[in-house]
Order: structure tokens, then C-alpha cells, then sequence
């Protein structure tokens, strides 16, 4: 199953009223949507507001998800509409079509690449990646490589154990592996699981 | 856990896939592991990395919001591109087909004999009428008689 249809899969619980589904696809894409909004709504306070209600629009708007369109593409432009919205509402200047930014964002990381809402999230996002880039320096170089190939270069795991000449249950052994142990070292800055889950 | 990063990578079957979704929801620890292994992709991708914040206010609001409204089943089965493209082929055939019937010729063959009942008698018709004929005895056209029967003509 696809990274799109396990999307396709979670909204199709979310329709039949499983919350927690649509709650998992926030988890999963919260950062990336704000990291989108953030070009438009250059305040960091707003933009955590817009993709609340960017949310919000799209858990309303599920029955009328078709799957046509991958979920974040959707999302997207319920993203983009809303922060369009916000900045008519407040009679703030609407970027034009061209300006907008793709789906992936752009290369700057927008308000929230540059400085998080308040000094404690500022130092707490610092603290992450500080973290996040020492356990990767201290993973074994097969593990490394393994994660690498898969987060940054977006490869398969059939073209990972091609590339590195194994099996695809090595593969999917050490990328596992890797997220383990850089999970380990963020788990005391994280707080625990049940506080993390309301 | 194992299966969780598979999972998020999009390399589970679709059985062990929806299982694992299951299992998620369900054990804190799987949902921790999703949580994080997200967070973890998303700082090696340069996305902003402040930890889960907006995903705890907006579980307060989804909380809050009712379920939406059930998606017909007419609409559901729309989503499968296999029923879409049959539905689609079974349309053409069946246009096809109704512009056939309404722009061919009459039919000919067999159903002639329908169209034949429907219309004039068919003792009307030249070679019946003919055939008719051969059978009754030969009388002058203006004698006024009916013509004998068959057990009368006989010697």
C-alpha cells in the first residue's frame, strides 16, 4: 500500500467518523502545512491559527473528499483558500497566483523557518534538530545511508537495497533501526507518549 | 513499531497496512512511534519542528465537531476507478447501441413475417391469393351459384 493510499485509507476511516484517523493525517502533515502557510502569513502566531482552521475546513469538508487528488493536494488548497481568506479578512494584501508557493513549500523555511512564535518554541525547534542531527552522526553508516536515501532522496526501499546491495527486509530493518534510535534520544524533549496524546 | 515505519513509508501490503492503522490508533506507544518517526522526517526535510502543538488544540476543536455526514454508497463506489471505467464503457455500449437500432434500415429476414401479420390480409397477398384458388372448382364467374361442396362434387 502506497504512502497515498495508506492516506486514502485513513481519510475513508476519518468519513466513517473515526477521528483518530484524521487525527493521524495531522500529526503527519501539521508541519508541512504550516511550513506552507508561513510563506503567506508571515506571522508565526497566525499561521499556527490559519492551519487550525485549515484543518478544521478540511475534517468538514471529508465527505467530499473523492480521492482524485493525493490528500495533501487537497489540503493544500484548503490551506491556500484559507490563508487567502484570512488576509482578505483583515484587509491584508492576497498574494497573486504566481506568488503563491508550490506544494512543497520553497526552500526557506517562511516565519517558521526563520523564528518560531515564542522564544521557548524557538528553543525547543532548535533543540530538536540539535538533537535529530547528533543522533544521525551517531548512527552506524549503514543505518545512516539507509535513512538518508529514504527521507531525503525519497527512494523506495527496493531501490535502497539495489543501491546498497541487499535485501529488502535489511532494508526495512535499518531504516527502522535508525528511527529508533533518533527517537530515543528526542523522547525526553518530547515529554511522554499519553502526555503528547491529550 | 517495525511496522509502523513501514507503514509510513508506504511498504506494507494493504492487509497488514490497515491492521497496523488499527493497532495505532489503538496502543499509545504505536501512536508515540508515528508522532515521532513524522517529526524526525519532517527535521531531516527542513520542515519547522515545533513539537505537536497545533495537533493539541486542534483535538480539542475536533472533539467538538460532528462526525461528517455519511458518504452514499453511490458516491463511495464512484471513488473505485474500475467501476468508473465500466460504468463508463457500459454507457457507451448501450448510446451505441440505441443510436444502431434508431439509425439502421428496416430489418429484413424474419421479422418481415411480424410485420406481414400486423398488416394486410395476407390472402391479399398475390401468391396466397393464387395458391387459394388452385383449390376451388372451376365455375363460370356469372352463374350465381355457390360453388358445390366437396362431397357433392364427387360422382
Amino acid at each position: 500500500m502506497s504512502d497515498r493510499e495508506v492516506d486514502q485509507q485513513l481519510v475513508e476511516r476519518a468519513q466513517r467518523g473515526d477521528k483518530l484517523a484524521f487525527e493521524l493525517l495531522v500529526s503527519k502533515y501539521e508541519r508541512k502545512l504550516q511550513r506552507l502557510l508561513s510563506r503567506l502569513v508571515r506571522d508565526p502566531a497566525e499561521v499556527e491559527d490559519v492551519a487550525q482552521e485549515a484543518f478544521i475546513k478540511a475534517y468538514r469538508a471529508l465527505p467530499t473528499f473523492r480521492g482524485d487528488s493525493a490528500f495533501y493536494t487537497w489540503l493544500y488548497r484548503i490551506g491556500i483558500n484559507t490563508a487567502k481568506n484570512h488576509l482578505a479578512a483583515q484587509g491584508r494584501k492576497v498574494p497573486a497566483l504566481s506568488d503563491l508557493p508550490g506544494e512543497e513549500g520553497d526552500e526557506d523555511g517562511g516565519a517558521l523557518g526563520r523564528d518560531a512564535n515564542t522564544p521557548e518554541d524557538e528553543l525547543m525547534s532548535r533543540q530538536v534538530a540539535e538533537t535529530v542531527n547528533a543522533a544521525m552522526q551517531a548512527l552506524p553508516e549503514e543505518l545512516r545511508s539507509a535513512i538518508m536515501l529514504r527521507e531525503i532522496e525519497g527512494m523506495s526501499y527496493e531501490d535502497i537495497a539495489a543501491m546498497m546491495n541487499c535485501p529488502i527486509g535489511t532494508v526495512r530493518s535499518r531504516i527502522f533501526r535508525a528511527r529508533e534510535a533518533i527517537a530515543t534520544q528526542l523522547r525526553p524533549l518530547l515529554g511522554t507518549s499519553r502526555d503528547r496524546r491529550w | 513499531m517495525k511496522d509502523v515505519s513501514s507503514l509510513m513509508d508506504g511498504e506494507l501490503d494493504a492487509r497488514k497496512a490497515r491492521s497496523t492503522i488499527k493497532r495505532v490508533e489503538d496502543q499509545d506507544e504505536l501512536w508515540d512511534a508515528w508522532a515521532t518517526f513524522h517529526l524526525i522526517r519532517d527535521t531531516l526535510q527542513g520542515n519547522p519542528v515545533v513539537p505537536g502543538r497545533l495537533n493539541q488544540r486542534l483535538h480539542e476543536r475536533l472533539l467538538e465537531e460532528p462526525v461528517p455526514a455519511p458518504v452514499p454508497w453511490w458516491r463511495r463506489a464512484g471513488r473505485s476507478r474500475t467501476l468508473r471505467v465500466g460504468t463508463l464503457l457500459l454507457a457507451a455500449l448501450l448510446l451505441g447501441w440505441i443510436a444502431h437500432w434508431q439509425l439502421s434500415p428496416p430489418a429484413r429476414g424474419p421479422s418481415d413475417s411480424l410485420s406481414a401479420a400486423a398488416g394486410p390480409d395476407p390472402l391479399q397477398q398475390p401468391r396466397v391469393a393464387e395458391r387459394v384458388s388452385a383449390h376451388r372448382p372451376m365455375m363460370p364467374p356469372d352463374s350465381g351459384e355457390e360453388p358445390p361442396r366437396a362431397s357433392e362434387a364427387r360422382p
